[in-house]
């Protein structure tokens, strides 16, 4: 229970202002940093959003955390995906390389067990775009130190629960 | 309900006067600045509203404060953009913590302006994101109708809260469409609704540790006051079926008669022997609204530590938020214990006092002890003793009592007996200096015809003493009870305890004369400083027929017991005589 962990939560939530803030406050006032955070609206109308965060913190306190979420009056549903295994995340990576033609090749080539295209060239920069669960995405990086990585934009993950199961089910 | 077509127009200032006519509300606390200008001239040219003018907005907040609790109504306070809105934010982070329905409308720049750092510009929904339970910012004059209702709405159900709506000069000044009160169909708010588990399983669960019981005990607060005088029938009614003992939190005093014979007194850092030891040794604990709050559970890890607990409560983040229980029911009060009386009848329970007579046995030898006694003088006036004699004198006419935070609260809650819901009125949670005089103006603006007493000390009633011009302006009877130790009382007996009597910044120098106060507010002041003329003063306060100040000198030294020291459990509770034995264990509990 005191543990500190990686917690991945999911928040359905209606599309106005402040209404994010009212998330956020709910970690920062804990003292909790949040690692990854991830929101756009998901429904034709722009109406609802969906928020992704990811955060390190003990059982307890995020349990208390998804309950406060719920609690907040714009949020629908709120969970936590990572009580078990049986969720997916997945995080783009747009990660940029000031090299010369044979760090690129080098490059391309040392990434190849990854998931990525390259998306804009421009003289001696390159863009890759990168897609991937977080560690695979540090690992990417951590690759791309040795090929002249100049700049990085994650997004934070988007995540879910596996198969049919949704968040107002919890 | 006024009926309004569709196609008329409004301004956003006679938006919010129709919106709150159709809320039925009547009377509104506030004080008015620049950027709410707008709508104190549509309160000025319509009569079914009543304003009353604050001296400081955040006793505007405490006074519609005391006429929610004291009402079971939505309090309503109007004030000004930057200083007057963030003057209310101590307000409503009371009611917040103490769940009292609040609306407050605060004027802001007009929106063309906001994020400029315009004059009397403050981010007010940022600022009071954490202690509302909702808030909004108007931008769009056709929007501000629908809002109104929905944070009314929002206010009042659930776990009552404080909601601000933010209302720039602009959209209240601009034209719109005001449909009336509708109905509030918030997809995401009704979904909460829903999620209230009132099923059998757990009521049977519930009801099964409840037959099997040996040492039960009920542990009750303010969400049963909360849940309307209803819910404080139906819980007499189940004590005093089955028979069990009942201990009411510091909010939760007045949900059951403190003159029945089933109440064993408050429980908490300052409760009764009887009621920590049986929290400590009971098998069965059945929480009714209460959040198993610091100052009841001590340290947390002590905490009855024997007992199969029963927790019903209409928030879900109080559920095994301090202490896992073994039957969560998340539901409105009334309705739980509803179903718990149903249950019971179903399965034919009688009463179970003979059968758990040992138990009884057991609080009857704890109560024996008597630990509200105190030592009495001849010389100078106990503040319990005041406090005795003020219960003696009023407890028939059954007051309404506010008071506000330290030793004048504890004893308080401790002596006087409430009998019936609402009738006490005081900061809990947040533990706010300052509240008992507006709270008080707020109980006695509705209710005109009833004995209205603030408690106070002469530190707390210093906090918000501007309040004695409003108690006059409105010729409001309220009783001002000052117990006068000269002393930040609280502070000091901390001090005494844990920091080995050094009194850093606790003594009060520089009193006013309180009676010379009273008088130049043209109030009737008292003054006493021998236990033999309490009682004839105390008459003199009551028989007097307007705003009374009594100065209550009272021993100095005086500490509040029982005690149980911050980081201890129930069973470590201290009594006044083992004060003098203390060592602290714990120096950062609070």
């Amino acid at each position: 229970m005191t543990e500190i962990r990686r917690h991945v939560i999911a928040v359905l939530i209606d599309n106005e202002f402040g209404a994010l803030a009212r998330v956020v406050e709910l970690f920062s006032g804990r003292g909790y940093n949040i690692e990854t955070l991830s929101v756009a609206s998901i429904s034709q109308d722009k109406k609802l959003s969906r928020i992704t965060i990811t955060t390190f913190g003990t059982d307890k306190t995020v349990d208390l955390i998804c309950k406060l979420l719920c609690r907040i009056v714009p949020v629908h549903n709120a969970a936590e995906l990572s009580k078990n295994d049986d969720y997916i995340e997945r995080e783009l990576c747009l990660a940029q390389i000031i090299s010369t033609q044979q760090q690129l090749a080098d490059a391309q080539k040392s990434l190849k067990n990854f998931r990525f295209q390259i998306i804009d060239t421009e003289e001696d920069s390159t863009v890759f775009e990168i897609i991937g669960s977080s560690k695979e995405i540090d690992e990417a990086l951590k690759i791309l130190e040795n090929h002249g990585l100049a700049t990085v934009s994650r997004t934070g993950i988007a995540g879910g629960f596996k198969g049919k199961k949704r968040l107002d089910q919890i | 309900m006024v009926k309004l077509k569709e196609t008329n127009q409004f301004s956003g200032a006679e938006i919010i006067v129709k919106a709150l006519i159709n809320e039925g509300v009547d009377t509104i606390f506030g004080y008015p600045g620049g950027a709410i200008l707008p709508f104190y001239d549509a309160l000025f040219l319509q009569n079914r509203i009543t304003h009353i003018l604050a001296r400081h907005e955040q006793a505007a907040a405490h006074s519609a404060e005391g006429y929610a609790r004291s009402t079971g109504k939505v309090g309503v306070i109007t004030v000004t953009s930057g200083p007057g809105a963030t003057n209310t934010i101590t307000g409503l982070t009371d009611a917040y913590m103490d769940s009292v329905p609040l609306v407050c409308f605060s004027g802001q720049v007009a929106t063309t302006v906001i994020g400029t750092d315009g004059f009397q510009e403050a981010d007010i929904t940022g600022l009071t994101r954490s202690c509302t339970k909702y808030n909004y910012l108007v931008k769009n004059v056709n929007d501000l109708g629908y809002i109104i209702h929905e944070a009314f709405h929002i206010a009042r159900t659930n776990r009552p809260g404080p909601v601000l709506i933010d209302v720039p000069k602009d959209v209240q000044n601009s034209f719109g469409i005001y449909q009336g009160k509708v109905e509030i169909n918030r997809q995401s708010y009704q979904i909460k609704q829903r999620k209230f588990s009132l099923n059998h399983d757990n009521i049977a669960q519930a009801v099964d540790l409840i037959v099997s019981a040996k040492r039960p005990i009920f542990y009750v607060g303010g969400g049963v006051i909360n849940s309307g005088d209803e819910a404080c029938d139906l819980l007499a009614k189940l004590v005093r079926h089955l028979g069990f003992p009942i201990t009411n939190t510091l909010m939760g005093l007045g949900a059951f008669p403190a003159t029945d014979k089933h109440f064993i007194g408050m429980l908490g850092m300052h409760g009764t022997y009887e009621a920590n030891l049986a929290m400590h040794e009971c098998d069965v604990m059945i929480n009714i609204g209460a959040r198993f709050d610091d100052r009841v559970t001590g340290k947390v890890s002590g905490f009855s530590p024997d007992s199969k607990k029963i927790h019903i409560d209409i928030d879900e983040c109080s559920i095994d938020k301090i202490i896992k229980v073994d039957v969560a029911i998340n539901a409105d009060a009334k309705n739980a214990i509803n179903a718990l009386l149903e249950e019971i009848n179903r399965r034919k329970i009688g009463n179970r006092r003979q059968e758990i007579n040992d138990w009884w046995q057991k609080i009857q030898k704890w109560q024996s002890i008597k630990s509200l006694s105190y030592e009495v003088s001849k010389k100078t006036i106990k503040p319990e003793y005041a406090i005795e004699r003020l219960n003696f004198f009023t407890k028939d006419s059954q007051p309404f009592v506010s008071t506000d935070v330290g030793q004048h609260q504890m004893w308080t809650a401790q002596y006087i007996q409430f009998d019936k819901p609402k009738k006490w009125l005081t900061s809990g949670g947040l533990g706010t200096m300052g509240y008992g005089v507006p709270a008080a103006i707020g109980a006695q603006i509705a209710n005109p015809q009833d004995l209205v007493i603030c408690v106070s000390g002469d530190a707390s009633f210093m906090m918000n003493m501007q309040e004695l011009s409003t108690i006059k302006q409105y010729n409001l009877p309220v009783k001002i009870f000052i117990l006068n130790n000269r002393y930040m009382g609280m502070v000091r007996q901390w001090q005494e305890l844990v920091y080995e009597k050094r009194e850093s910044q606790s003594y009060m120098e520089s009193l006013p004369n309180f009676m010379k106060l009273a008088e130049s507010f043209g109030i009737h002041g008292i003054e006493c400083d021998k236990p033999d003329h309490i009682d004839e003063k105390i008459l003199e306060m009551i028989n007097h027929p307007g705003p009374v100040l009594f100065n209550c000198i009272v021993d100095q030294s005086e500490n509040v017991f029982p005690m149980i020291p911050a980081g201890s459990s129930h069973n470590e509770i201290l009594l006044g005589s083992q004060a003098k034995q203390y060592v602290t264990k714990d120096i950062n509990a609070v």
